[in-house]
């Protein structure tokens, strides 16, 4: 039996149209089409259990490749930093397992300064020049594409992004493509093994926002004719017009077709290879990016860091071999650290007393019906271990906090609850009636609010957290 | 943020009022493109005061003036 595992980073749960979720906005010059289209994504689904209520753990991408690689909700004990020695890992339990593991990937904090997220892989390649990778060091003559107040980021690291994608002529010059087709390849040669894990991360539809421009027409207002904000300033949202904020909307839609169309690709092969038969299939995404709701865009920290449903709410879908739950939609809260016992589960390998998650089988299969009672989401706490380098600042301040909690967010299947630390206010939404979250329920319902905050605090001292990570949530 | 924090504000081409925490961003930001070329340098309150949502571009993100005279610097992003 083998595992292959698609990671996409940032993509919104909206932006799939397998989870049925009503278009979060219209597309000026497209009305009557469709909001947008993930026709493989979607077939992937039909074959797939679709869990309707992921929500991430730790956020943003680092800490949530530590929890889908630790199975722990890191963001109770790590920061934005390199793996730590001692942790256990899924690629190194599978290796001890006689599994070949590989990995593919475009996403840059996992290979650059030293992060080290390819330890235990017996193979592992990075495709280079994703972002702002130091790889392409010409003197080409890349120009702005907005101003530099809308963008996200210095100046040199833009330009840099700009010459990492100069020379792009065909699709398959872009990264996701890059990144998948090598793996296509590498099945290829490697399908006949007993037993094989392949993770395949990539970067898009993560920013900088530059899909092939027929995608990008795809969605885009043909009246347009402001700046292309391909990597938007985080934050307060306002500082751009309606129609920019249009054209980001229509950039990154246009990326989660490219990246849909290039995942269909990879599933072709999967079934050209036969591996439809003997191999699990698992879609994810780290979390998703705010576009304009709560005056907000991009992944904005601090003040303006609470997780809502756009940002933590996310898709998760495993196409099991046998067809276990094929098709169906699963409604129990799921969360990342629950990958890997699931695949260890599934491979016969046995878990780790350091897992902290829980095997999604025994949901697929029906036996039982839900694993856990709430989802905890939450920017890390951010204490550099001792002798610990800074090199989060590499990511632009995207470290999140130094020595300070941020807000939870406590997700039950009605109520989503953001627990705010220290003397930082807390918000209530029932998502029942308010799934965008409009009408802020904490003065309505103080005991509600109340009992989350409990069951936040009982979650923290049950999954190991040390007390300053929990003071703060004590009131 | 404290009130008396020194900031560096300018209009965009659309009236809206930004302002940065650094005066060499700012001279960044303010680029030929813009109508009104002028920075000026006032206290956060001064410029909360002329428009509670005008942008402060710091810790790499937008604020409103208002998040920054009401919101405490807990959970920073540095």
């Amino acid at each position: 039996m083998n595992v292959i595992v698609i990671m996409n980073d940032s993509l919104r749960r909206d932006h799939i149209n397998a989870y049925h979720v009503p278009p979060p906005w219209p597309r000026p010059g497209h009305e009557g089409e469709p909001f947008i289209e993930t026709p493989n994504l979607d077939r992937l689904a039909e074959e797939s259990a679709v869990f309707e209520r992921c929500y991430i753990a730790s956020y943003p991408t680092i800490p949530n490749r530590r929890d889908l690689f630790t199975g722990r909700w890191g963001m109770l004990e790590a920061g934005w930093e390199p793996l730590r020695p001692h942790e256990v890992i899924i690629s190194e339990v599978l290796n001890a397992a006689g599994v070949v593991t590989q990995l593919f990937f475009d996403s840059l904090p996992l290979g650059g300064e030293g992060y080290n997220f390819m330890r235990g892989f017996q193979g592992w390649r990075w495709l280079r020049g994703q972002h702002g990778d130091h790889w392409v060091t010409a003197p080409w003559p890349v120009k702005l594409p907005c101003l530099p107040h809308q963008m996200r980021g210095n100046i040199e690291r833009m330009k840099r992004i700009l010459r990492n994608s100069y020379m792009r002529r065909y699709e398959r010059d872009y990264m996701a493509p890059k990144t998948i087709a090598a793996a296509i390849d590498w099945l290829e040669d490697n399908y006949t093994h007993e037993s094989f894990f392949l993770w395949i991360d990539t970067w898009d539809p993560h920013e900088p926002f530059d899909p092939p421009p027929y995608d990008y027409a795809r969605y885009a207002d043909p009246s347009y004719d402001g700046p292309a904000i391909i990597y938007p300033q985080y934050g307060r949202s306002d500082y751009l017009t309606e129609a920019e904020l249009n054209d980001i909307r229509a950039r990154y839609a246009g990326e989660v077709t490219m990246v849909d169309r290039n995942v269909g690709y990879l599933l072709d092969k999967i079934h050209a290879l036969g591996l439809d038969k003997n191999t699990m299939v698992i879609h994810l995404t780290d979390h998703g990016y705010l576009m304009g709701e709560h005056h907000l865009i991009g992944k904005p920290g601090d003040l303006l860091g609470n997780l809502y449903e756009p940002s933590c709410h996310v898709g998760m879908m495993i196409r099991h071999p046998e067809g276990s739950a094929a098709g169906e939609r699963i409604k129990a809260i799921v969360q990342p650290p629950d990958v890997m016992p699931t695949i260890l589960d599934f491979l016969g390998v046995p878990i780790p007393p350091t897992v902290q998650g829980k095997s999604l089988l025994p949901l697929m299969r029906g036996e039982v019906a839900k694993l856990h009672e709430i989802a905890v989401s939450g920017r890390f706490t951010y204490e550099l271990p001792e002798g610990a380098a800074d090199t989060s600042q590499e990511f632009g301040g995207m470290a999140g906090s130094r020595s300070h909690v941020c807000a939870r967010t406590v997700t039950t299947e009605r109520w989503s609850y953001i627990c705010g630390p220290y003397d930082m206010p807390s918000e209530l939404y029932d998502l029942d009636s308010d799934p965008l979250q409009e009408h802020n329920l904490i003065e309505q319902y103080p005991q509600i609010a109340q009992e989350l905050r409990q069951r936040l605090i009982q979650f923290l001292e049950d999954h190991g957290a040390p007390e300053p990570g929990i003071a703060p949530f004590r009131k | 943020m404290p009130e008396d924090t020194i900031v560096y504000v300018f209009q965009d081409n659309n009236g809206k009022w930004l302002a940065t925490v650094d005066e060499n961003e700012a001279h960044i930001f303010v680029t030929p493109e813009f109508t009104h070329q002028t920075i000026e340098t006032m206290t956060l309150r001064e410029l909360y005061e002329r428009d509670p949502h005008a942008l402060v571009r710091a810790r790499e993100q937008y604020y409103w003036a208002e998040d920054l005279m009401f919101g405490t610097a807990r959970g920073a992003i540095l």
